[in-house]
């Protein structure tokens, strides 16, 4: 089959694999009928994540129609049109059955990759380096999904794949986002970043209840999808001596209720400190760039929530202080879709959500390292690129 | 120097400082799994899953505690683990934990995670792992 494969850092290459097959028996092959670049996939791309191998198939977030069911997944016939959340869950581990499904116990194929880097091993993801698993992705014509029974979703009638596509990571990652904050009625919600995610965390904070939902990035076409698609007021941060006083003046003195955190480690910023980042990124002394993190801590209101939804490596100069001097309460995890999956469907269903405005660029699997090579430069107002295989 | 240069001087570094230094050949790990303890001890004691269990690990002795229940997370199980020689690269203790987690896996999903046959552009790819 054909898939996207990383050959090495900012190398790209559509290549023909073999194709992927039932290795357990609760897997579930599917056909991808479509598959997106994710945000997070620059950081493999740009060399920040370890442990990826030349001739790897990257992509996680993707929906398609099941061709071959292992002999003990039950739930699915061939012919199914599905979705399926980028981290893999078991169902039946102590994780899973909280509904930590992005903790699950028992998907990760090497805990010995994983365990020395972060203590214990997460769930699998596929196509995210060996550390988060080693698993195929999905940028690929087939794709193997691990206890396929637990881990597919049927897309009703009615929702499209573009709309399905985004149930797999992105709105799964803004609605577990802004769940984290504890939305009462009215309040106010700052969220750096308008990509795929940020967008997504803004929408799912007014379905949560926030009266007021204000947007940071600095893309003119981004903050206009925030404005126009979500109705959140927006921010240029380049176009405003500080983000913070423009924030304190917008919510009366107090600051924001909660930020949402949606950029990572590779935010673009302004000032000493964002050159300070950008040099020791750029000599492997830190991974991250975290200007907008930093930011997000200072701005929240005392006693709010500060909620992490952008990845991060290894980073200095956070401002832990601040947190516990505001009393302030920090949320992150990767994003446990299984838990929301049923009441994000309802409201594709009811009109409410359709996140289907984020693919800004569709194009045939074999244009896919053109695709995020638009994608990481941000070209031509590219948000998403929607892959066929 | 290219990124896959870089890889192969540290991938040579990390092999000649485990065989300078090899480090423990014993190891020992405890996790909860959630099953009987008659069933962790069944599957322990067939010798097609324990050969599954301790699949790639030099295994010179292997021998395998059941305590009592943890509350919900299911009885707290000990492997300990000698090995005929250390490992490159993966520390004893590590390699226990990966062994103990393919038996966790087994007892609470009846199958061990894995990427044999998985897709990918080299050419270890599609096959088992050896």
């Amino acid at each position: 089959m054909r898939a996207l494969c990383w050959m090495g850092v900012n190398d790209l290459q559509v290549n023909t694999v073999p194709d992927a097959r039932i290795v357990n028996p609760h897997d579930v092959v599917l056909k991808v009928r479509l598959t997106t670049t994710c945000g997070s996939d620059l950081h493999l791309i740009d060399g920040y994540i370890p442990t990826m191998r030349e001739g790897d198939v990257i992509g996680h977030e993707y929906m398609g129609e099941i061709v071959e069911v292992g002999p003990e997944a039950t739930e699915f016939k061939v012919g199914a049109r599905v979705v399926v959340p980028s981290f893999l869950g078991c169902g039946t581990c102590w994780y899973c059955e909280h509904e930590l499904w992005s903790l699950c116990d028992n998907t990760h194929p090497k805990p010995e990759i994983a365990e020395p880097m972060l203590g214990y091993p997460p769930a699998a993801i596929p196509g995210y380096s060996h550390a988060f698993s080693g698993l195929a992705g999905s940028h690929a014509e087939y794709i193997r999904v691990p206890h396929g029974d637990v881990n597919c979703f049927h897309v009703p009638e009615g929702v499209t794949d573009e709309q399905a596509l985004f149930l797999s990571d992105s709105v799964p990652t803004g609605w577990t986002g802004a769940d984290f904050c504890d939305i009462a009625e009215g309040d106010t919600i700052a969220v750096w970043g308008c990509g795929a995610v940020g967008l997504m965390a803004q929408r799912s904070a007014f379905l949560m209840g926030a009266g007021r939902v204000i947007a940071i990035d600095r893309l003119p076409e981004r903050l206009a999808l925030a404005r126009e698609k979500v109705g959140a007021e927006t921010i240029d941060y380049t176009d405003t001596d500080s983000v913070l006083e423009q924030l304190r003046e917008m919510t009366g003195g107090r600051g924001p209720d909660a930020c949402i955190e949606a950029v990572g480690m590779e935010a673009h910023g302004t000032g000493p400190q964002y050159a300070y980042d950008r040099v020791k990124q750029a000599l492997h002394l830190h991974t991250d760039r975290g200007s907008a993190l930093r930011e997000a801590a200072m701005a929240v209101r005392k006693g709010g929530v500060l909620s992490v939804m952008g990845i991060y490596g290894v980073i200095d100069k956070f401002p832990f202080g601040v947190l516990t001097n505001k009393g302030i309460t920090v949320r992150t995890s990767q994003q446990p879709g299984q838990r929301y999956m049923g009441r994000m469907l309802e409201h594709v269903q009811a009109g409410d959500l359709d996140p289907s405005f984020l693919v800004s660029h569709r194009m045939p699997l074999e244009e896919a390292p053109r695709g995020y090579e638009m994608f990481k430069k941000k070209e031509d107002g590219c948000v998403r690129v929607a892959f066929t295989p | 120097m290219s990124p896959q240069a870089a890889r192969s001087v540290a991938d040579r570094a990390r092999q000649v400082i485990a065989t300078v230094r090899p480090g423990s050949t014993e190891g020992h790990r405890s996790l909860p799994i959630r099953s009987t303890p008659e069933q962790i001890q069944a599957r322990w004691d067939e010798p097609e899953l324990r050969a599954a269990i301790l699949k790639d690990m030099p295994v010179a002795d292997a021998s395998l505690t059941i305590g009592g229940p943890d509350r919900d997370w299911g009885s707290t199980v000990t492997l300990e683990l000698r090995l005929s020689a250390a490992v490159p690269d993966i520390g004893t203790q590590t390699l226990t934990g990966k062994a103990l987690r393919r038996l966790k896996a087994l007892c609470e999903t009846g199958e061990i995670p894995s990427t044999a046959f998985n897709p990918a552009a080299r050419d270890d790819a599609g096959e088992p792992p050896s």
